[in-house]
């Protein structure tokens, strides 16, 4: 960012979305430039010396939203062959017959009284809530906080030589 | 996180902080919404960075008289964590014994406790605890590169 000599500097716009877009760009183009020249640092050199490649193997990125999807109907998979007797079945498949009449008929138990296929959600509205009601509870531990912090404590303080020497040199 | 836990600090995502960008041509009337406690006007940037100095999360637009624990809570970073959908709970990391599922990120000590920020010791009294914070600021460290902020 501090590459960006607007950003450090104030800023001039009249409007704060001028401003907004201004430091969005400021950080498009400072991620292009350090996906260029990341290979160059000496904490990826290091870890290339080590053997370990240096590459990144962080998990995608930060708070982008869940797309559900899949919840329409399926339809069945269409038979080929010489169709006797094909009836669209209230389930939304297609239940044909090689049989002709006869065999759609013994099977019209299992597919006349097939409930509708509506949009089916996998969790009844109630259920979501709840995650979400967990999740916050579950964020909002300040004893579970100071609990990792306790425990990276001794962690640290136990491999204190080896971790700190890359900043002692 | 690999690299963050060859640096002590398994399941440290990466590091969270806010900062201050002035705005000179604020407007008279808006003044009061936008002038920090230093006394300049401005608007406030959370984002989130790595060591590679990597933006992963930006979050722009906010009135400087907002403190970072308000920002914060206006965040979507926030509201994705506490929605539960991010951060994802498939990497588990062990310390001390003890398996967790919930990775966190690393901030400054004005954040709030909560189980996803590791903030350093307030006063830290025990050398344990000073190691601790001289790692952890080593670790926020790249935050303050990346921005050019003191």
């Amino acid at each position: 960012m501090k590459r960006f000599h607007v950003a450090l500097l104030p800023g001039r716009y009249r409007s704060v979305a001028q401003l907004v877009t201004t430091l969005r760009a400021i950080c498009v183009l400072h991620n292009m430039c350090m996906k260029r020249r990341r290979d160059s640092f000496v904490s990826r050199r290091r870890r290339a010396a080590r053997g370990d490649g240096g590459a990144n193997s962080e998990s995608g990125g930060d708070g982008g939203g869940s797309s559900d999807g899949g919840d329409g109907q399926s339809d069945g998979a269409p038979n080929d062959g010489t169709t006797a007797a094909g009836a669209q079945a209230p389930g939304g498949g297609s239940a044909v017959g090689c049989g002709g009449v006869a065999a759609a008929m013994a099977d019209i138990d299992a597919a006349g009284n097939a409930p509708p296929a509506f949009n089916l959600i996998h969790h009844p509205p109630t259920a979501g809530m709840a995650a979400v009601f967990e999740a916050w509870a579950e964020t909002q531990k300040a004893l579970e906080s100071e609990l990792l912090r306790d425990d990276l404590n001794a962690d640290i303080y136990r491999d204190r030589g080896e971790l700190f020497s890359p900043y002692i040199g | 996180m690999e690299r963050n836990k060859e640096r002590g600090m398994p399941g440290c995502m990466r590091s969270l902080d806010c900062y201050h960008w002035e705005w000179h041509q604020c407007p008279t009337g808006m003044a009061g919404a936008y002038q920090s406690r230093k006394g300049k006007r401005g608007i406030v940037m959370e984002a989130v960075c790595d060591e590679d100095l990597w933006v992963w999360h930006l979050f722009v637009g906010v009135p400087g008289s907002l403190n970072d624990i308000s920002v914060m809570h206006q965040s979507p970073l926030y509201l994705d964590v506490t929605g539960g959908r991010w951060p994802p709970r498939n990497h588990p990391y062990t310390i001390k014994g003890t398996t967790r599922h919930f990775p966190y990120y690393v901030v400054d000590s004005i954040s709030p406790r909560f189980s996803f920020l590791i903030s350093p010791h307030p006063k830290p009294s025990a050398e344990e605890q000073t190691t601790f914070n001289r790692l952890q600021e080593a670790r926020r460290k790249v935050f303050k590169g990346c921005f050019g902020s003191s």
